[in-house]
């Protein structure tokens, strides 16, 4: 039998294709789409029970933040995602899809959450790898750096690691509320002010917050068109030290709040004072960034 | 890379994610959870009286197991919790707190002691870890620190028993839940602790309130009846 004429299709035509290109493109769309229905399928169910039993506290309110920018980010992305790899790459990536697969089911079924949150970022992880080009590898990297920041962190290592940190942001905020001639003083991180008490809690100041700070300013580098290597590698520096201002403001704030209007704070008062703090985190960012790209050296032509 | 080649990767992936959702399923479905029967009950059945202790109305309230969160709602919930004050002649008092939980998981189950007192503005001292040797053989891993806040100064020892085993580290009990769900078990938990505050009784120095509360323990586990005995240390103590 002769082989059939190659017809143009209309969504080759501007290229010149065949036929052949362009079922390869729609095959490797599906293929695509058969991978992010696999991600879906397992994401979903994970994520909302995060949602569930994580995000709906006050402390945890920046996660859902996070969760929208990485995959605003793999959107962004989605260019990389040309299938063009070798078949040892494949497999490398259906491999740990695998592992990522087992932790996820056991994770699930026992309710260990950290557990079924890595083996989700692991599939996650072997799908990218059997799908993206070799030079996106470094921006997808960040990508997944900031999902791990979307994993519960255990209760356990929380406490035993933001105890110092808290302990000297407190320190921090009495001390220079104290300069400035206000009655106030602490024990541990209760905190009095005139006749109030108020304890500064996990989401505040600590290893949470920090983290979602972090998890910001990553987004920000990822997000915002950077010139330079040395303006990048400085607001990467400046991550920290600006999470850390952010922080010591909010508790600042609260701590005055309580002293000019005295009393209880709703659950409302503690998620405003979460999304300024994320308001102030970008707002500090983008002036340092302003600040370095007007400082870097001019690129001679 | 050719297209068909890629669609067979991509269901491969989705295969993969299909037989993880089914496993999480199926792998639920052989936990089972082995409660304590009548938690509440069988843990007041305390001894009333041991040695020079007998159980007094207590002049101090015994700091809350349950963490509170940001705002001060108590964050967990037990099943059952039975506090005791024991006074001795000499006017020294040992609080004794019990509480308990009937199912144990990585992110709920019984938090160390150490927590909701930090949570509750005590800032902690001289943790340390400690044996207590029970009627029968078992020694077991507790822990000791003290707790100071404006208030209240107070000697703390406990421990934590996670199904059969005795833990009062935070990662043992947390390898001993995950272990015990592959093997189809969801484990129940109990929190023993025992503490007294500084102001009561004779003078003593720190040391010598922590070897009184160790003994304390022991005393008081060999006082207790069998059933108490196994929902304290998962063993009879004979």
């Amino acid at each position: 039998m002769p082989p059939r004429p190659p017809v143009m299709l209309p969504s080759s035509a501007g290229f010149g294709a065949g036929t052949s290109a362009s079922d390869g493109r729609r095959g490797r769309a599906l293929a695509t789409g058969l991978v992010v229905a696999a991600v879906a399928l397992l994401g979903i169910p994970t994520f909302t029970r995060f949602a569930q039993v994580f995000w709906s506290k006050p402390d945890d309110t920046h996660a859902p933040i996070v969760l929208i920018g990485v995959l605003l980010g793999f959107w962004h992305e989605r260019r990389a995602l040309t299938w063009e790899t070798a078949p040892a790459q494949r497999g490398v990536g259906l491999f740990l899809a695998l592992v990522g697969a087992i932790l996820l089911a056991v994770g699930r079924a026992q309710l260990f959450y950290q557990l079924e949150g890595a083996g989700l970022l692991l599939f996650a992880l072997g799908s990218a790898c059997a799908m993206a080009v070799r030079t996106s590898w470094k921006r997808l990297a960040l990508l997944f750096a900031l999902g791990l920041f979307l994993i519960p962190l255990p209760a356990t290592l929380m406490d035993a690691a933001l105890l110092p940190l808290k302990l000297a942001l407190t320190e921090a905020v009495v001390r220079s509320l104290a300069a400035a001639g206000l009655p106030v003083g602490s024990h541990g991180v209760i905190i009095s002010i005139g006749f109030y008490q108020l304890q500064v809690a996990d989401a505040c100041a600590g290893l949470r917050s920090m983290l979602a700070l972090t998890a910001i300013g990553l987004l920000f580098i990822h997000f915002v068109p950077v010139r330079g290597r040395h303006t990048h590698a400085m607001l990467l520096a400046l991550i920290v030290p600006i999470a850390l201002v952010a922080n010591y403001c909010r508790v600042a704030t609260l701590v005055l709040l309580t002293y000019g209007l005295g009393g209880d704070f709703s659950d409302r008062a503690h998620n405003i004072a979460g999304y300024a703090e994320i308001a102030l985190t970008l707002a500090l960012f983008v002036i340092a960034h302003w600040t370095l790209e007007r400082r870097a050296p001019q690129v001679r032509p | 890379m050719k297209a068909r080649a890629a669609t067979a990767v991509g269901g491969g992936f989705l295969a993969l994610a299909l037989l993880a959702t089914a496993g999480s399923m199926a792998l639920g479905r052989t936990l089972h959870p082995a409660p304590m029967p009548g938690a509440a009950a069988l843990l007041a059945r305390v001894p009333e009286a041991f040695g020079r202790w007998q159980i007094v109305p207590g002049t101090a309230e015994p700091i809350n197991p349950a963490q509170p969160d940001a705002q001060g709602r108590p964050g967990r919930v037990y099943d059952a919790i039975v506090s005791r004050t024991y006074a001795a002649p000499d006017g020294a008092q040992v609080m004794v707190m019990l509480a308990y939980q009937d199912r144990q998981y990585q992110e709920d189950r019984i938090h160390s002691p150490e927590l909701c007192y930090y949570a509750q503005g005590f800032v902690l001292q001289d943790r340390q870890d400690v044996v207590v040797p029970l009627a029968g053989g078992a020694r077991v891993p507790a822990r000791a620190f003290h707790g100071a806040s404006l208030h209240r100064h107070e000697d703390v020892v406990y421990w934590i028993r996670t199904g059969n085993a005795l833990r009062a580290d935070a990662l043992a009990t947390r390898f001993e839940i995950f272990n015990a769900a592959l093997h189809g078990r969801i484990d129940d938990g109990l929190l023993v602790r025992v503490s007294m505050t500084d102001d009561l009784g004779p003078p003593m120095s720190a040391l010598a309130r922590r070897r009184l509360l160790v003994r304390f323990l022991q005393d008081f586990f060999a006082a207790s009846p069998v059933p108490v005995r196994l929902a304290l240390a998962g063993y009879e103590g004979t």
